[in-house]
């Protein structure tokens, strides 16, 4: 397992950079689209905060999938509204599986939850403070070709 | 523009929320009863104070047109929060063979094309028509959720309260966008005092305010208004199979 705490990415105080548990990052890739159920991505592009993912619950079942920030696919799942930007997806249960937040005056893109994959397997959480990433593979921080922190399979 | 406006006029309608006390304007899109509006003109937002949002949609919103005033209800799943995030709401209203507008081109349309904007603004019951250009063509965080980004068109042409829900017709009479808001508007204050009075009903100081500011919006300031483009509404009008 692999704990972030409190890092900055490829960012500096004030840029624009999403903001993984308390980690500051230009770019989050946890899981593998190409090889993988399981993603979710985060990435800023021209000036926009572009999250898309495919989303599993605890029982491995699909939850949802995000294509650049809209929810395409719902099995079930619930769509909470934030003002002034974001939401949380939540199980038919109720329970908060995702949340995406601005905060327009930091420049932040909070993302919150827990991820499994399509086995049910828990493979990253991150809650106020704290990033756990107990299976890859996750990118923190890309610029160019120059990836930051990699956590491998 | 006037053969534009003869032949467009009878597919607008006026929308009244008596339940939440707005009123808007909207525009039917199909034989069978169709009307597309603004969200924010039949749904309600309420906040938590941790800006979660809980949304209610309007449980009696008339619909009036020169062909007479009908019923209308929200014709896509309640649940379905695309609507609210693009702000259109699909009305179905008991009004068969009812003249309506066809819908055009987003992509088709470029800085500088002349458009027309009808709708009911400031409260006026009469048919009101203001032409513009487009101004600019882009994409920007929605006004209803920043998270997510709308194709969008920017007019010149007059917008003000009540236009919301409108059609953004282009030249050939065509609907390119929803009218949505107004650039540069004193609503924010309007909204805020609306708030104020709510919780402090009995302040008629801040009455007074409001009623001028209300009053005053429509003149001291006409900006730029803004459209949604018209494509959000056709996606969602294929998968209703409408």
């Amino acid at each position: 397992m692999v704990v972030l705490r409190e890092n900055y990415i490829f960012t500096q105080p004030g840029q624009q950079a999403f903001l993984a548990a308390s980690n500051y990052v230009n770019y989050i890739l946890l899981g593998d689209p190409g090889k993988r159920s399981f993603y979710l991505e985060g990435r800023i592009d021209k000036g926009q905060f572009l999250i898309s993912g495919r989303l599993y619950r605890k029982d491995g079942s699909m939850l949802c999938e995000i294509d650049n920030n809209r929810v395409k696919e719902a099995s079930g799942c619930k769509v909470v509204p934030i003002k002034p930007g974001g939401y949380e997806l939540r199980t038919p249960e109720d329970e908060v599986h995702l949340r995406l937040r601005l905060r327009p005056d930091e420049n932040v893109c909070l993302i919150q939850g827990s991820f499994y994959d399509d086995s049910g397997t828990l493979l990253a959480e991150g809650n106020e403070r704290d990033l756990r990433i107990y299976k890859g593979p996750a990118i923190l921080g890309k610029l160019g070709f120059s990836l930051g922190i990699v956590i491998g399979q | 523009m006037r053969e534009l406006i003869e032949s467009s006029r009878h597919a607008v309608c006026r929308i009244v929320c008596r339940d939440f006390d707005r009123v808007g304007t909207g525009f039917f899109v199909r034989d069978g009863g169709v009307v597309v509006t603004c969200n924010h003109v039949v749904a309600r937002e309420e906040l938590a104070p941790d800006g979660l949002v809980a949304l209610s949609y309007s449980q009696n919103i008339q619909v009036s047109s020169a062909a007479g005033t009908f019923g209308g209800r929200i014709a896509h799943s309640l649940d379905d929060l695309r609507p609210y995030f693009d702000d259109y709401a699909i009305l179905a209203v008991d009004a068969d063979k009812h003249p309506h507008l066809d819908l055009g081109d987003y992509a088709a349309v470029h800085v500088g094309d002349d458009v027309l904007v009808l709708g009911y603004p400031l409260g006026v019951e009469e048919l009101t028509a203001t032409r513009g250009m487009v101004a600019a063509k882009h994409q920007s965080p929605s006004h209803m959720n920043q998270l997510i980004y709308l194709d969008m068109l920017t007019v010149d042409a007059a917008i003000n309260v009540g236009n919301s829900g409108g059609p953004l017709l282009d030249h050939d009479g065509k609907v390119v966008g929803v009218v949505t808001l107004r650039q540069g508007s004193i609503k924010p204050w309007i909204d805020r005092l609306r708030g104020a009075l709510r919780q402090m009903p009995d302040q008629p100081f801040y009455r007074e305010i409001l009623d001028l500011f209300e009053t005053s919006n429509a003149f001291l300031n006409p900006g730029l208004g803004e459209a949604v483009s018209i494509g959000y509404v056709e996606d969602k009008l294929s998968e209703l199979g409408l």
